[in-house]
């Protein structure tokens, strides 16, 4: 009975102890997470300001006041790069997200700094969102799962996605 | 006669007691209760009552918590605004900007836009103390030392290379044809007292969320050691008040259950 008693004590600890240990950290660079989107030359960086409409539109989907007014995203061709910060439960995760032909290429997790909801950083997560566009709703037309004990940073990630899916039709429909 | 009498005596007596500090468990306890109670139930919604965003700003509380601006301050002024590090919060003109930084470099006014310049990004403020948008600077040969202006544009030192911005304030670039006594560079000055007053307000009055405080009055670390002891003691005595209800309420229902069957014998 005690043996068993330990090992469930121990498991159910487990999560805490992984959450103290500080997994939470910068995983990947802005600068190498770039230069991975566009591996044959990195495009200029170009700033967009966010006002009026499309302000709403992206107020709107994070349920929150955007706290910038201007970002940063590189562009080439039909392909966006966006970096932004979106709060998990109280401090932001950076989080960089590329759009090709006005679908996801791919989103990583660049830094998270609070002790848990780390895991949105592997790829059994962050996979989901390839191939993901925006539908009629402005919500995203795949079904992302979430992380069971993650849930405010799966619902950051996931707003992140619809934000550069948003910001990369506007600059596509400017441009 | 008196053999049978005794015990029945005794047992009266000892109910009679064990009821007594039951009652007296639970009038004592009541205050504790209905402090658990409120506590947890607000507390359980703290998300939606933005708890954690509320700010408690009775001078006393504070100073109870020993909530002090430290007393190394980091300022610079510019054309009229003054950018301060206190701890690692950003403040514009006395106004937190809700920007988290370790270090401030140093402060320039461009045109319609503020520079307040970290370890290695540039924070980019409107006079309103909105964030326009931080900048990452990549790739800098070591912390950035200082910063400064050349016309609209900002200049940032780092290791003794250069980097210039454009007129957006977007792009830095590296900087190599330098004419450096154009540069008007950012030099720390002290704020003055009334400046510093407002800081202190500030500052203070953004230290200690609501959520904290009922947190804190919920598991009794208000009152340090003391309270934690204290709120130990309420939890085995609401687990004592629960058990001897329990023993009442059997003992009342055999009590009640025997005299029925006597009744019904009798009957």
């Amino acid at each position: 009975m005690l043996p068993r008693l330990t090992l469930l004590l121990l498991l159910a600890a487990g999560p805490v102890i992984a959450g103290l240990d500080g997994v939470a950290g910068r995983y990947l660079e802005t600068d190498d997470y770039l230069r991975g989107a566009f591996p044959t030359e990195l495009p200029t960086a170009q700033t967009l300001w966010v006002t009026g409409e499309l302000r709403d539109g992206v107020e709107r989907m994070l349920g929150h006041n955007f706290k910038s007014l201007r970002v940063r995203y590189w562009h080439d061709g039909a392909k966006s790069a966006w970096v932004l910060d979106e709060i998990g439960k109280e401090l932001p995760i950076t989080i960089g997200v590329t759009v090709s032909n006005d679908a996801i290429d791919n989103v990583r997790v660049l830094e998270f700094r609070e002790s848990r909801g780390w895991e949105v950083r592997y790829p059994f997560f962050t996979d989901q969102f390839v191939e993901a566009r925006l539908g009629p709703d402005a919500r995203l037309d795949t079904r992302i799962d979430g992380i069971t004990g993650a849930t405010l940073s799966v619902n950051a990630v996931t707003r992140i996605a619809r934000v550069a899916l948003l910001l990369h039709e506007h600059i596509t429909n400017t441009n | 006669m008196n053999t049978s009498r005794t015990p029945i005596n005794g047992n009266r007596r000892s109910g009679y007691w064990f009821r007594r500090g039951h009652r007296w468990i639970g009038v004592s306890l009541l205050f504790f209760v209905i402090l658990l109670a409120v506590t947890g139930i607000t507390l359980n919604h703290g998300d939606k009552l933005g708890l954690d965003r509320r700010f408690v700003s009775w001078s006393w509380v504070l100073n109870a918590y020993g909530i002090e601006m430290p007393s190394q301050l980091t300022s610079y002024a510019d054309a009229g605004h003054r950018a301060t590090l206190v701890g690692e919060r950003l403040f514009i003109d006395g106004r937190d900007v809700d920007q988290r930084v370790s270090t401030l470099a140093g402060f320039v006014a461009l045109g319609p836009m503020l520079l307040a310049a970290g370890e290695n990004a540039v924070h980019l403020l409107t006079p309103g103390g909105d964030l326009v948008e931080v900048i990452e600077l990549v790739g800098l040969p070591g912390p950035i030392d200082r910063v400064g202006r050349i016309g609209g544009q900002a200049v940032v030192q780092s290791a003794g290379s250069l980097l210039r911005s454009d007129d957006d304030i977007a792009v830095f670039t590296p900087w190599h044809d330098v004419a450096t006594a154009e540069i008007q560079w950012s030099v720390s000055t002290p704020p003055t007292a009334s400046e510093l007053a407002v800081l202190e307000l500030a500052y203070r009055g953004r230290g200690l969320t609501v959520e904290r405080v009922l947190l804190d009055l919920h598991s009794g670390r208000i009152l340090a050691l003391p309270g934690t002891l204290l709120m130990d003691i309420v939890g085995v005595f609401l687990i004592v008040l629960g058990m001897s209800g329990l023993v009442i309420s059997r003992s009342r229902n055999r009590r009640e259950n025997g005299a029925r069957n006597d009744k019904e014998s009798g009957s």
